[in-house]
């Protein structure tokens, strides 16, 4: 039995994804490469999850983390430098598009925002998919 | 099927559906805001300034807004003058610029000193035909810009003249803001009687040309 925590999980990246492409293919915002570096992290686990929860392999969590954990860096390295907390110097776009200035404000939400919050919410989902499964263990 | 197969089934949809509809909203609601926009203050879509063929009150104005040094404009603009041929005194073009390349404002303004001497769109043609020259993003060669604009005949002193001139920077501006303004992000982006033409292609163009022909 799929915990749902786990389908929680892939929802949320599924949406996450398809929220990112929107940002870039319909409403035409370029990434910028910080972006690019968690899409990197974020795509895959839309089908990774999808794929074990298809297949019905308990491992997935563990095929999965690193994505998520490479996601969380990223997304919070990326918040910091949106709201000031490192300094420019160390911001590693000066070609291109700027990591720092916001391209959308949704309430507070902005893009980097959103992706510290999926990765988040994934890595949550996730960890309380494993203790699903180690119920469903001890009980049998 | 099982609970996650319908779980898997339902949520793909849903998002999905979502991001379709959403796309649909966007583009639609994006089209229309600019349509106000240019319907509202049309001066923003061309200024007196700008370089245009064709007849002052031709029924189809398009404007275009272009950067010398992108390769999408140079392989687009065959099909412009296959557009431009096809409806003859019905329409005019109109170019404006929107610089998105380090050596675009330089080409730019090599582009309007030939204009002052009245050879503006063969020296368009010229950079656009020999953009793999001079434009090459490895190793880029403004400097072969000068040799072609002799080859036409041109008088080179007075485009140099030009490149430096503060009105053609201070115009170069107005065109970046009023693009911006219009949510020109990519180049070649069509205005064809004011709306804007959301894909890029003969096609598109040709049959915006023609609906703008019909229904004025």
């Amino acid at each position: 039995m799929t915990s749902p925590y786990l389908l929680l999980a892939w929802a949320v990246s599924l949406t996450a994804t398809l929220g990112s492409l929107f940002f870039s293919e319909v409403m035409r915002l370029p990434p910028c490469s910080l972006c690019w570096y968690q899409r990197i992290a974020l795509f895959p686990l839309a089908l990774i999850l999808l794929t074990g929860i298809v297949a019905r392999d308990r491992n997935v969590t563990k095929y999965a983390w690193p994505f998520v954990g490479i996601g969380l860096a990223l997304a919070g390295y990326h918040n910091l430098l949106e709201l000031g907390i490192i300094s420019e110097e160390l911001a590693p776009c000066s070609m291109g598009v700027s990591c720092k200035a916001p391209t959308i404000n949704w309430f507070g939400f902005t893009i980097p925002r959103l992706s510290l919050l999926a990765f988040v919410a994934i890595g949550v989902f996730l960890w309380a998919s494993r203790s699903v499964v180690k119920e469903v263990k001890n009980d049998s | 099927m099982t609970r996650d197969r319908y779980f898997l089934v339902g949520v793909s949809a849903l998002i999905i559906t979502a991001f379709l509809w959403g796309a649909y909203w966007y583009k639609s609601s994006e089209a229309k805001r600019i349509e106000a926009l240019t319907m509202q203050s049309r001066e923003q879509l061309v200024r007196p300034y700008s370089p245009s063929l064709g007849p002052a009150d031709a029924k189809v104005t398009i404007v275009e807004f272009l950067d010398p040094e992108c390769e999408a404009c140079a392989g687009f603009y065959p099909s412009v003058k296959k557009v431009m041929a096809e409806f003859k005194d019905n329409v005019r073009l109109v170019i404006r610029y929107m610089p998105f390349h380090p050596n675009s404002p330089y080409a730019v303004g090599i582009l309007e000193g030939a204009r002052k001497q009245g050879k503006y769109w063969e020296a368009l043609e010229t950079l656009f035909l020999r953009q793999p020259e001079w434009a090459s993003h490895h190793a880029p060669k403004p400097e072969l810009l000068m040799g072609y604009m002799k080859d036409l005949g041109l008088d080179v002193d007075r485009i140099k003249a030009t490149t430096q001139d503060a009105e053609q920077q201070s115009r170069l501006q107005q065109d970046q803001q009023d693009g911006t303004v219009l949510g020109v992000t990519r180049t070649p982006s069509f205005f064809v009687n004011g709306k804007p033409v959301q894909n890029l292609g003969y096609e598109e163009l040709r049959s915006a040309v023609e609906t703008s022909l019909k229904n004025p």
